[in-house]
């Protein structure tokens, strides 16, 4: 080898050393691990960061029937498509998936994949690098969920500011009206006659306020203590205290908490979903039958620690349609009902979404209502 | 002399306002009879049975006409009504009187040509006069 020569070997393996520093670097500062399938031998290649990422053993030789385990199984479909997609039509891919290491730890990871071709132009192989977001993620997360709270709060706000202005409203309006009224008339006896109206407007406004008084004490109340509270024992303290209201309208109580027996929360507010949902179905019961009422507890398939309580009756039912965005509202009734105040399923979705819970109803006219609370 | 208006109507569910209504509607002699329902289907429910037979003297000139009412409120009571105003011979004027001050709620209502105007809760008893006296 000519001297010249020897000096360009040394410079381009000093700088192929050097490159390759920089590369390893640049990969384990920002956790980032190759690998390589290749369809022609059936084999898939790691490099040591991406055995390291995955928790397997630096010896450890990865083969294509081991695919599937590095994700998780709810993204399987996703992975399966989006590498089936690169490998056949040649689609890049730079997605985020959650991969399940050799421990079974479940992390965030970019997965970006592109076809290695052969001179031919076929597909020989997919390339890429698995990176580990998993920290942005879990950040991005957390955000999300401050958001989605801040957002609940804001919305649960902006209701509350709609029914203050629009309920003491109405009243301050009247007190107006009567005001005008009185400036107008002539006579005394006249003018006496409107104490009435004023004596009728200070009572709703009274309660009005006491409505409203109720809803801000349940905000302020999530933060008390939940304790264990047994659903059979809450159903048993709510219909004696309503036992009369029961034998009068013969109703019949089927309830089946075998499933989710207990649940932490705050005794007062599950007494008062109790009362209302029940005493509800009572009262819009249909006008041929005695109300039936089914109370079921159990858990939600996806998320288990959920617990999700139905209840559901024969009644008259609602028109969904019609009344669907409103059933929840302040003051919104929907029967003849001379006792329909609209009150109480306001306060039950306040006291429910408090806790970040949530209720939801179904309904059919002439068959009955059944509402799902997911606490 | 201008004609006064005979039958005018109140669709509102407020017992309070109503009565308030009808006091300044008989003191000032607005008209000579009132026509109230406590909500939008016992108002339509009164507009359609009339349909089927109706004498003159049974069509109100004026409807005050309420919004948030329980069981139907006013926007479905105007949608019905827009459907079969036009078979009464005589013109109705219909006034959306609500205590809603939303900008969405007020629009709506003015861009509904049923509506002939809408007045915002407390209503004022020289507005009031003026509904009667140019209706009449």
């Amino acid at each position: 080898m000519l001297e010249s020569d020897l000096t360009q070997h040394i410079i381009s393996s000093r700088k192929l050393e050097e490159d390759n520093f920089y590369y390893r670097e640049s990969a384990l500062m920002t956790s980032t691990g190759s690998w390589y399938i290749d369809f022609v031998n059936k084999k898939s290649y790691w490099d040591d960061i991406t055995r390291n990422l995955l928790e397997y053993p630096v010896d450890f030789v990865p083969s294509l029937k081991i695919a599937m385990t590095l994700y998780a199984e709810e993204h399987h479909s996703f992975i399966a498509n989006t590498f089936k997609e690169c490998a056949i039509s040649g689609i890049p891919f730079d997605t985020e998936v959650l991969m399940l290491t050799a421990n079974k730890r479940k992390f965030w990871a970019r997965a970006i994949g592109k076809p290695v071709y052969n001179d031919d132009q076929k597909i020989i192989g997919v390339r890429g690098i698995f990176q580990d977001i998993d920290y942005i993620i879990q950040k991005e997360i957390n955000l999300e969920k401050a958001s989605e709270i801040v957002a609940s709060q804001n919305s649960r706000l902006f209701n509350f500011a709609h029914i203050v202005s629009h309920n003491l409203r109405s009243h301050s309006s009247n007190l107006t009206l009567i005001v005008q009224l009185i400036n107008d008339l002539n006579t005394v006896e006249e003018k006496l006659e409107l104490l009435d109206n004023i004596s009728h407007v200070s009572e709703s406004l009274n309660t009005t306020i006491e409505h409203l008084n109720e809803v801000v004490s349940i905000q302020t109340n999530s933060n008390q203590l939940k304790v264990e509270v047994n659903f059979a024992d809450t159903l048993e303290q709510v219909t004696t205290s309503i036992n009369q209201i029961i034998d009068n309208n013969n109703v019949t109580i089927n309830a089946d908490f075998s499933k989710a027996e207990f649940i932490k929360y705050i005794p007062a507010y599950l007494d008062s979903i109790f009362l209302n949902l029940i005493t509800n179905a009572i009262k819009y019961k249909h006008q041929d039958r005695d109300p039936v009422i089914n109370i079921s507890a159990s858990r939600d398939y996806k998320n288990y620690d959920r617990v999700v309580l139905k209840i559901s009756d024969n009644g008259s039912g609602i028109n969904m349609k019609k009344f669907g965005d409103k059933i929840f509202g302040m003051y919104k009734t929907f029967h003849y009902n001379e006792d329909a105040r609209g009150i109480g399923l306001f306060i039950t979705k306040n006291q429910i979404e408090s806790l970040d819970g949530e209720i939801q109803v179904e309904s059919e006219l002439n068959i009955g209502t059944t509402f799902t609370i997911k606490f | 002399m201008k004609n006064k208006i005979k039958l005018a109507c109140i669709i509102d569910d407020d017992k309070i306002y109503v009565n308030l209504v009808k006091k300044i509607i008989e003191t000032k002699k607005l008209c000579d009879h009132l026509l109230i329902f406590k909500d939008g289907k016992e108002g339509i429910d009164y507009f359609e049975t009339l349909l089927q037979n109706f004498k003159e003297e049974q069509i109100p000139e004026v409807i005050l006409l309420d919004l948030n009412m329980p069981i139907m409120d006013g926007w479905e009571f105007l949608e019905r009504f827009t459907k079969i105003k036009n078979k009464f011979n005589n013109p109705i004027t219909l006034y959306v009187v609500s205590s809603s001050i939303n900008a969405i709620d007020i629009d709506k209502a003015k861009s509904l040509s049923t509506v002939h105007n809408y007045l915002v809760k407390p209503v004022r008893i020289d507005e009031l006069e003026a509904v009667f006296n140019k209706t009449a």
